[in-house]
């Protein structure tokens, strides 16, 4: 067991790198990786790990992205991912001997409204800032922040579709070998010895 | 038979189509009464400027005519004294002043071109004769006012529905300089410019063209001449200004100095 918690938080560390690394690089305006890795960590080590993941790395990007500091729009952002990584947590329970192409639909499906819950949180954000900080009437602003960013979202939910739907099983593939450690290593080699 | 998780996944599917679409047609509806209003404030500009266009050139065309009758008259005249024709110069000065009381109240440099036109006519009408070329020079001073007296109003009527972005540095000399970045009405002049953004003097000049102005002091910084320079962008450097800050016309993302000589 010892060993697995190390693997696990060696795993996740390396994850959360990856996803920090992809956040903060140069890349097309909601167009992100983050989304698709939280509700991997949540498929792989449950809601409330996967929950925190998403909620770190989006606390972490809230004070290092490129777009500058997210400020009133942090905590909105750490909830909407948090939620997906809870999500995938929750789907864990209803994947098993599902189909793998039935899987893939489902995923594109959950990552569709997942997004869309995350961007409908986000732009909650925006309305309560505008409303906090610029005096804007409350039902105004949410309006505004929700229409203003229709396009953007329409491009983040078609990207997290091509990417959960695309990506989603080869990765869960390839992030369940890793804690398999020695004992897979060891299978390969006996495998590899008999030949 | 459809399974409750299909029918599950396509409800949510069908969730997001429907809200995505709707987020859209909000954009789409917000976009559509943004462009309307814009549009909408557009034209007004447009139907103002039309309208203030039409009033120039009226009184353009009922002062060109007064110009042109006196004009003929002082040509094809075969007399000796110009004195008679000076009433109807009066006039002519007269009605200039009222078709633009405002501008000459908002325009100081043309105002004083003005003040002095009308002493030097007040001067010679004090005169029993009056020669041909003494009455030519009148014409031709009158003539440069009242060009540059409707070009300005013609500025203007653009101007409210223009601006222009330029940018102003004022260097005193020692090591204190400042820059104003600031948007302007198009048709507006150095001199206008540097009256809004500093505390001004200057001395009038009527024998300097174009323009008559000379800086003396900025911001109280008085130590000789204020003289200008515009950047030219093909060149790459500044360029000592060639005529009067007031005969000046600004350009879009124009950048102007102004710097002392000692």
């Amino acid at each position: 067991m010892p060993l697995l918690s190390i693997r696990r938080i060696a795993l996740l560390s390396v994850l959360t790198a990856v996803s920090l690394g992809i956040q903060l690089a140069p890349r097309p305006p909601n167009v992100e990786f983050t989304s698709l890795f939280t509700f991997l960590v949540g498929i792989l080590y449950g809601g409330i790990i996967g929950g925190f993941f998403g909620g770190f790395v989006m606390f972490v990007n809230g004070f290092l992205s490129p777009w500058g500091f997210a400020g009133f729009m942090m905590p909105f952002q750490i909830v909407g991912m948090a939620i997906i990584g809870f999500a995938g947590g929750i789907y864990k329970r209803y994947v098993v001997g599902v189909h793998s192409a039935q899987v893939c639909a489902e995923v594109a499906v959950l990552g569709a409204s997942l997004t869309l819950l995350f961007d409908i949180i986000t732009n909650i954000g925006v309305a309560v800032q505008q409303t906090v900080l610029g005096g804007v009437p409350w039902h105004i602003s949410l309006i505004l922040a929700l229409s203003v960013g229709a396009p953007f979202s329409f491009v983040h939910i078609v990207s997290s579709i091509a990417l959960f739907g695309s990506g989603f099983i080869p990765l869960i593939k390839a992030l369940k070998r890793v804690p398999g450690g020695e004992a897979l290593w060891s299978e390969k080699e006996l495998l590899h010895s008999q030949r | 038979m459809v399974g409750k998780r299909t029918l599950t996944f396509a409800t949510l599917a069908i969730l997001i189509w429907a809200s995505s679409a709707t987020g859209f047609m909000a954009y789409y509806y917000l976009q559509h009464l943004t462009y309307n209003e814009q549009l909408q404030q557009k034209q007004k500009l447009l139907d103002e400027f039309t309208r203030n266009s039409e009033d120039s050139m009226t009184k353009w065309n009922s002062l060109a005519a007064n110009y042109g009758s006196l004009h003929g008259e002082y040509q094809w005249s075969q007399e000796e004294n110009y004195a008679p024709l000076m009433d109807k110069y009066e006039k002519l000065m007269v009605n200039l002043k009222g078709n633009y009381t405002d501008l000459l109240n908002t325009s100081p440099d043309l105002n004083e071109t003005y003040n002095l036109l009308w002493q030097k006519h007040q001067t010679l009408n004090q005169q029993t004769v009056i020669e041909k070329t003494e009455f030519a020079e009148l014409l031709n001073e009158f003539d440069k006012l009242f060009t540059s007296i409707a070009l300005k109003e013609m500025g203007k009527s653009i101007s409210e529905v223009t601006t222009i972005q330029v940018s102003l540095l004022i260097n005193y000399g020692n090591t204190t300089r400042k820059w104003y970045n600031v948007s302007a009405p198009l048709g507006t002049t150095l001199f206008n410019l540097t009256r809004t953004v500093a505390k001004i003097e200057y001395s009038y000049w009527p024998t300097m063209e174009p323009g008559h102005i000379l800086m003396t002091s900025i911001n109280n910084s008085a130590e000789g001449y204020w003289l200008w320079d515009y950047w030219d962008e093909d060149s790459g450097e500044w360029v000592f200004g060639p005529v009067g800050c007031d005969a000046w016309m600004l350009i879009d993302s124009g950048v102007y100095k102004w710097h002392q000589s000692l």
